[in-house]
Parts: structure tokens; C-alpha cells; sequence
């Protein structure tokens, strides 16, 4: 096993957003190569961004293990296109963490920002604090978002969760913002706390809301009433978006309309 | 309820007529006045236990401030109506959900009476880190070698109508009076207040400066930035913004322009789903249906409806007033909404839904909708559906009150959804009812040039484009802008205040013929010439047509290329490239252009700029050859 330590350095200008689509398992493994991260529009090496330490070795990229530690919330892009291994972030982390993530697993321990794992095909990502907007979406103009993969937040997501699921499995812990699920189309999307208009446009998979869903869309169709599969609250389930022909599932436990 | 209790209330902010009117007189007290009313229902007067005129104080989690109140029979109760400007934005949270909009409308806000006094618009900008500048006009720029004269025919540099009829007559080198313009109009064209000198701010008061200090001073910020953020654009004519892109993309920074703040979500939206757009003129000759939602064309537009839509006669439409149906979608009782046949009021935030209500009705699926939709009740959805269907020919004109209020590009999505569904059984097109003169000029020439028509981030050196992330309310909110140059639009008077306090703490250059609200913000402010009074060049109206804005007069200060392209060459210099414009220029036109550098140099760096391909970013250049003519 290697562990790679990041430690991000201080900065002049820390309010400067730092892009490091660099920082995946496998650009560590092997002979030593010059990794590049962007300051602003200043490409520099990584050592002049992180106190960097390497421990043990590494045959594969599934053997290797990045830490990013310190003020690490300005960073983004990391774990981009990450196909294996393991990046553990001790702090936050900035926008596009996991952005086309095949495989291997991320773990943030604080908050994500906004579009983590977008448009990800696999892997697992797992947030202990809040994510951002975007969580699980897909880019501007995209047909489609999320395709494949898991989502863990176990706090708070922001607006657009799971904007064009097309796959994989979302899951908020905590509550949702506004528009979850919009133009969804396969998938799955659970939220344990409350949201807001969920699901607009969904044309297919499943979406599970077991707080309160807000300024419920008034255009899916009541099927009826059923038990949660794990927790044993009573769910309300409907079928839609009928104004975009849907057939996707929306199971809440309350709602209030708009 | 007792008199100094506070109420929690819904804000929404627009223009007001009076607001537009002195929009080019921002120093004047006049505007101040305009810009600190709060309109609200008599009921809530009551309930706060105040008279009209008098004051409350607003607040929101960033600040608070103090309006005059204004009764309105037209607002609903539990919601106040601000008119755009330093006053609203003062208190304006800059969250934009990563959509690059903040929430203008549907805002919770705590209105409270107050026996305080609004303070003047300068007053805010000082509280925002700024500077005011007062100083008396020095001057007249302008010059007419032919002396006093009339001119037939020009076009104005408003609003996004472009109106090309308007009259102007000239007595000793001013511009004294306006024939058929609206007042609006006029009042741009008759503002006396320009700037004649640069000015820069020196140990806190501002001093002259020299042209070439000026261009300098810019061109050194620019250099220096890590994220420098290129503003505005909509004020000015296209071939100073393609000179804009350039820029940008020799110092790896960002550009926006203004629609970022307003219809940029009608954009992204159009990116979803298309843009079933026509022109002004098809809707003049055509529309038997004309949908106005979330927009008030009298305030904002003022001639829109007589030249475009509900007053003037069409080819295939006589007798067009009594012979259109008019529909206003609107949260309050608006001017527009007053003259319409239809007026459906929407509760704040409900469009969304609304628009899908009607897209399931017009599907056949009505048997799903509950009785009220966002405070819209069924049997008015299925009637005026009924009204859409019977159209020959039906026009959507979409406003900022979807794109500012909650769900933003997806309000505008749902319309077009619906648009598309109506298209199934008749006509229909959908135009953004843009506000700038040359708004869409912008997203053109951005496009044209980069692939993507705002918000478009140059730093690896490639275009990037991400609203929420690479748009200029987000950047400065998030502290990460580092040089900002402002051209053709004002901040200061309407951005969340978060974003004018942090361009109040770095390099931050205002190009623009008047002392503005952003001028208090700045550090230096360059005067130009006026895009349709001493400078011209090309504009697209809210339909996408190119219209040539031509000068009346003639200058003596730099116009927006010309100072952009000595800008341009400083820069070059002071980063030691060297290669002339003229040798490699892909020439799009006589001052726009991009250079063989930009494609070898990166910034800060050196290295070749497109040897490798950025995930989502677009590569350009690739798309053209040595002329610059597209492959």
C-alpha cells in the first residue's frame, strides 16, 4: 500500500481557486512525473500548493491512498476521471470533487462543494458533511448526469441534487434544496430529511423523500399509500412527471402544495 | 400587531419606470429617491400600523436599509415590491444557487417600521468600502462639425427594442431634445452628466489622471491578477467586446457579461432544451396570442408593445389591438398586466409549477392537477389553455421574473416545454425579453468567439464555461477576483452588496462615458465615447438582429475599442509578446481580432496552450484557420 499525505500549504491569496485534476491514485503510482495543479491562471507544480510525503509502495492505483489535509475548501476538481483507489480529504473540499469518477472511493469528511461527482459513472463518494448544488448532476446542456456509482451525504445537499440521474444510487442523509431530481431519468435519489419541488420533468427512476416534500409538483399521478422498505414509515406513492410523459416513482411521506 | 413590530414578507425587486429614467443620472437625488421605495399593499400597511410615506426598515441575514413605502393595490399581501437598484441589492443575499443569478425575487425579508431616514445611493456605496464621486459635469464632449442639426433614424441605446425611429437635434454640440423615443430613451440621450477626464482614487479622494496613466494602471492590474474577471459588455457595441475576449484570453481570465445576472438562465435553458425563437417582426405580423410571464414591458421595454406586439397593426392582422389576445403571468397587478385581456396572478415562486400544470392540461392530463396551482385556480389554467390552442400564431415574451426568482433556468425550460407542447397543435415561439441594448450582442460575440455566450473562464487557457462557478456574482461573492475591469454595465447599482464590497479591496477599472454607482467601487474610472451618440458599432436586438448603431456626433474621448485595443497592446508589451495584431490577426472584423500568440502562449507560463484537451472545455481555435475563418 502506498499513502500519499497532501498537505496544503499556506498562500498569499487562499481565496485564489486552485484546479488540481491531477490529484488522482493513479498519477502517483510508478516513476516520479512533475503533477501540475492551476492557481488562478497560473499553472504550477503541486509541491508549490502541498507539503507532499510518500509512504510504502504501490503495484496498482487500488493501492494507493491520497490524504489531502488543511484549508483544502478552495480546491477543486480532484479525483477527476478517477478510475481506482482511494482519496481521503480530512476537511472540505471544492467544486467538481469526483467529476467522471469511474471507480474507487473518495471520502470527504467535511463539506463538498457544489457539482461533486457530476456526471460520475462509478466508484463510491462519501460526504460526512454537506454537499453543494449540483450533487450528482450533469453539466450545463447535458441530456444526461449521474450514470453510475454511489453517493453517500450524511449531511445537507444543495439545489439540483441529482439533476438528470441517469444511474446510481444518491443518498442525503440530511435534507435537500430545491428542484431535487429535476429531468431524472433512471436511478436512484433518497432523501431522509425534507425538499423542495422534487422531480420536475422526471421521466424515470426512483426518488424517496421521507420528511416533508414543499411546493409538491402538481402534475404526478397518486398511486397509493405504502411502507418504506427499511424503516417502516408510511409513504405516499405517485407516478410522473405525466407533463413530460414520465414513468418514474415518487415515494413521499408528506407534502405540502404550492 | 403594534407599530414597530416586524413582519416577515416576500421580496421581489424590478424596474419601475421612474427607476429607468435615471438610469444615466445615478448621482442625482432623483434616483436615490426612485430606487428606496418599497411598494406594499395597504392591508400590510395597516398591519404595520404606518401611513404611506412612511419608512421601513428592511432586513435580510447581509444587512439592512431604510425605504420610503409606496401603497399598491397591485402587490398581494406578505409581499413588498423594490425597484432595482443599490437599495434592493444593498440587502440581497449574493447565493445563487450555482446558477450564477441571485435571488432579486422571492426573498424573505423582515420589514419593520422606522422613524430613520433613507440614506442617498452614495451613502450605501461609501458602506460598501467606495468613494463617491459628485464632482459637478465638467463639460460637454461631444462635438458636431456640421453644427445644429437634426438626425432622422437613429437607434437607441436603451433597452433591448433598439428602437430605430428615434429623432435627435443637436444645438451647440448637445443633444437637446428626443423625438419618439420613450422617456427612457430620452432621458439617456439627454444626459449631460459625462465624465470628461480619467480619475483615480488617491488617498481617498480622486484625482485626474492622464489617458496613458489610465491604460497602464489597467494593464499592469490585469498582468498581475491570478483571477482577473473581465465585467459587463452589454453597454457597449460588438466589436469592443470581441477586442474584450481577446483580452481575456491573453491574461487567462474570466469574462461575463450581464446576462449572467439576468436572462443567463433563459440561455442555459435554451442549452437544455432549444430555443423556439422567432423574430420581432413575425410576432408583429403573426401573433394572435401574445404571452407576456414574469415581465412588464411598460417599465422595462416601454414601446415594446406598440411596435412589436399588442398595438400595431400586423400584415396578417388588422385591427390588431382588438384582434390579439394579451395574457400578463405576473405576482403582482403590473401596468402591462392592467391593459391585458388575461391577467393570471401567480403566487411568488409558482411559475414552475404553473408552466407544468398547463403543459399536463394541454397533454390531456388535467385529471391530475389539484384544484389551485400556485395560487392559480384549475379552471383558469384549462381556460387559458384553451385560449393558447386556439392561436393561429402565439408568442411567449418571458421576463426576469423567472429567471430571477426560484428554479431560474428551469422556469425558462418549463416554458419552452410548454412552447414545444402548444407547437404540437399550432404555432408558438418563446423570446427572452432582454434588457440591455446589446444584451444579445454579447452572448453573440462571445459565442462567435468562444463557444459559449457568458461566463467564460480563460484561465487554462482554453474557454470554460460554468455559471455558478466561472460568473461574476459567484467569483466575487467567493473573494476570488483579484483585478476587475467593469465596461458597459454597473455593478455597483446592481450586484449583491457581498460583490461590491470585495471589487471595493482590489484593482477594480470602470470604463464608461458616465459616473456610475460601480465608479464609487473603483479605483480608476476611464471615460469613453457614447455607443450611439459619438462612437458606433454593432448591436443585436432581443431577437438576434444585427443592427448597425450609428454615431450622431462626433468624439473626443477614446472609444470603447480604442482604449480596449491600447489596453490590449499594453498588455502584449508589458508580457513581452510580440507579434503585431495586423500580421496575424484572424480578422473578424476592423478591430476585433485573435492573434497567433494567443494560440502558442500560455499565460504566466509560456508553454503551448492547446497541446492537451481539458475535460468540458472547449479547444476553439481548432475550429479555425489562418484567416480565422471557421472550419
Amino acid at each position: 500500500m502506498m499513502r500519499v499525505s497532501l498537505e496544503v500549504k499556506d498562500s498569499k491569496n487562499p481565496y485564489i481557486p486552485i484546479e488540481a485534476e491531477e490529484i488522482v491514485p493513479k498519477n502517483f503510482l510508478g516513476a516520479e512525473m512533475a503533477l501540475h495543479v492551476w492557481r488562478g491562471n497560473r499553472k504550477v507544480l503541486l509541491e508549490e500548493v502541498f507539503h507532499i510525503r510518500k509512504e510504502g509502495t504501490a503495484s496498482s492505483a487500488n493501492e494507493i491512498e491520497v490524504v489531502i489535509t488543511g484549508e483544502s475548501g478552495r480546491i477543486k476538481r480532484v479525483g477527476e476521471y478517477m478510475d481506482a483507489g482511494t482519496i481521503r480529504i480530512e476537511g472540505d473540499i471544492g467544486m467538481h470533487c469526483g467529476n467522471f469518477m469511474s471507480g474507487g472511493s473518495i471520502e470527504v469528511k467535511g463539506n463538498a462543494g457544489a457539482w461533486l461527482g457530476r456526471e460520475m459513472t462509478g466508484g463510491t463518494i462519501t460526504c460526512r458533511g454537506n454537499a453543494g448544488d449540483y450533487c450528482g448532476s450533469g453539466y450545463r446542456g447535458e441530456k444526461r448526469g449521474m450514470r453510475g456509482g454511489t453517493i453517500v451525504v450524511y449531511g445537507n445537499a444543495g439545489d439540483f441534487t441529482a439533476e438528470t440521474l441517469s444511474g446510481g444510487t444518491v443518498t442525503v442523509h440530511g435534507n435537500a434544496g430545491d428542484l431535487c431530481g429535476a429531468e431524472m431519468k433512471d436511478g436512484t435519489l433518497t432523501i431522509h430529511g425534507n425538499a423542495s419541488r422534487v422531480c420536475g420533468n422526471m421521466t424515470g427512476g426512483t426518488c424517496t423523500v421521507f420528511g416533508t416534500v414543499t411546493d409538491m409538483m402538481p402534475t404526478f399521478r397518486f398511486v397509493g399509500t405504502r411502507e418504506g422498505s427499511d424503516n417502516g414509515i408510511t409513504l405516499t406513492e405517485f407516478t410522473g412527471d405525466v407533463a413530460n410523459r414520465g414513468k418514474g416513482h415518487l415515494l413521499v411521506r408528506s407534502f405540502t402544495r404550492a | 400587531m403594534g407599530r414597530g413590530t416586524g413582519m416577515r414578507m416576500l421580496m421581489n425587486s424590478g424596474r419601475t419606470y421612474k427607476q429607468g429614467e435615471q438610469l444615466y443620472h445615478k448621482e442625482s437625488q432623483e434616483y436615490s429617491e426612485q430606487t428606496s421605495l418599497c411598494f406594499i399593499s395597504p392591508i400590510d400597511l395597516f398591519r404595520l400600523d404606518i401611513e404611506e410615506g412612511e419608512n421601513v426598515e428592511i432586513e435580510t441575514a447581509t444587512g439592512k436599509t431604510v425605504f420610503r413605502t409606496v401603497a399598491s393595490q397591485d402587490v398581494v399581501t406578505g409581499e413588498i415590491f423594490l425597484p432595482c437598484g443599490p437599495y434592493a441589492n444593498f440587502i440581497l443575499p449574493p447565493c445563487t444557487h450555482s446558477t450564477g443569478a441571485p435571488d432579486f425575487k422571492t426573498l424573505e425579508v423582515e420589514v419593520r417600521p422606522t422613524e430613520r431616514e433613507p440614506v442617498s445611493a452614495w451613502d450605501l456605496l461609501e458602506a460598501e468600502g467606495g468613494l463617491r464621486y459628485d464632482s459637478p459635469p465638467e463639460g460637454c464632449p461631444t462635438r458636431s462639425p456640421e453644427g445644429d442639426k437634426t438626425v432622422a433614424d437613429v437607434l437607441c441605446p436603451l433597452c433591448g427594442c433598439v428602437c430605430d425611429d428615434i429623432e435627435l437635434k443637436i444645438h451647440d454640440n448637445r443633444i437637446v431634445a428626443c423625438e419618439n423615443g420613450c422617456l427612457l430613451c430620452s432621458a439617456k440621450f439627454l444626459a449631460k452628466n459625462r465624465l470628461i477626464s480619467p480619475i483615480k482614487k488617491t488617498g481617498g479622494r480622486w484625482e485626474k489622471i492622464s489617458y496613458e496613466e489610465a491604460v497602464n494602471y489597467t494593464a499592469d492590474a490585469l498582468v498581475e491578477a491570478e483571477r482577473p474577471l473581465l465585467f459587463g459588455w452589454s453597454g457597449t457595441y460588438g466589436e469592443a467586446q470581441c477586442i474584450g475576449v481577446s483580452i481575456a484570453e491573453l491574461i487567462g481570465g474570466v469574462i461575463d457579461n450581464c446576462s449572467s445576472e439576468c436572462h443567463g438562465p433563459s440561455i442555459m435553458a435554451i442549452q437544455e432544451v432549444g430555443h423556439p425563437g422567432c423574430t420581432l417582426g413575425q410576432v408583429k405580423n403573426r401573433a394572435d396570442v401574445i404571452i407576456y410571464w414574469g415581465s412588464n414591458p411598460i417599465a422595462s421595454h416601454p414601446r415594446h408593445m406598440s411596435r412589436y406586439s399588442t398595438y400595431t397593426d400586423g400584415f396578417f392582422l388588422d385591427n390588431s389591438f382588438r384582434n390579439r389576445t394579451v395574457i400578463v403571468f405576473d405576482v403582482r397587478k403590473s401596468d402591462t398586466a392592467k391593459i391585458a385581456d388575461e391577467f393570471i396572478q401567480i403566487k411568488s415562486g409558482g411559475d414552475y409549477a404553473v408552466f407544468s400544470a398547463l403543459r399536463a392540461i394541454i397533454r390531456g392530463k388535467e385529471d391530475v392537477i389539484p384544484k389551485i396551482v400556485a395560487g392559480v385556480k384549475k379552471e383558469d389554467l384549462i381556460r387559458i389553455s384553451k385560449i393558447m390552442l386556439c392561436a393561429k400564431f402565439g408568442t411567449f415574451f418571458t421576463g426576469i421574473g423567472l429567471t430571477q426568482s426560484r428554479g431560474k433556468y428551469k422556469n425558462v425550460r418549463n416554458a419552452i416545454e410548454l412552447v414545444d407542447e402548444l407547437n404540437r397543435h399550432t404555432k408558438y415561439t418563446l423570446t427572452p425579453m432582454r434588457g440591455h441594448w446589446n444584451v444579445y450582442g454579447t452572448n453573440q460575440t462571445f459565442t462567435y468567439m468562444t463557444g459559449y455566450p457568458y461566463a467564460v473562464d480563460f484561465a487554462h487557457g482554453v474557454a470554460y464555461y460554468n455559471p455558478g462557478e466561472t460568473s461574476a456574482i459567484d467569483m466575487l461573492s467567493r473573494k476570488e477576483v483579484d483585478a476587475c475591469v467593469i465596461i458597459g454595465s454597473d455593478p455597483g447599482a446592481h450586484f449583491p452588496r457581498a460583490c461590491n464590497e470585495h471589487l471595493a479591496t482590489i484593482p477594480t477599472i470602470v470604463i464608461d462615458p458616465f459616473p456610475i454607482m460601480s465608479t464609487a467601487v473603483a479605483t480608476v474610472h476611464i471615460p469613453v465615447a457614447m455607443t450611439g451618440v459619438d462612437a458606433e458599432g454593432a448591436a443585436y436586438r432581443m431577437d438576434a438582429i444585427p443592427l448597425w448603431m450609428k454615431k450622431v456626433m462626433e468624439p473626443t474621448q477614446p472609444n470603447d475599442a480604442e482604449l480596449l485595443r491600447r489596453i490590449y497592446d499594453a498588455i502584449k508589451e508589458k508580457k513581452s509578446v510580440t507579434e503585431t495584431i495586423g500580421k496575424n490577426a484572424c480578422t473578424i472584423d476592423s478591430t476585433s481580432f485573435i492573434t497567433r500568440e494567443m494560440m502558442h502562449a500560455a499565460p504566466g507560463t509560456g508553454e503551448s496552450r492547446y497541446n492537451t484537451v481539458v475535460p468540458g472545455r472547449t479547444l476553439h481555435h481548432t475550429h479555425r484557420n489562418e484567416t480565422g475563418a471557421f472550419l
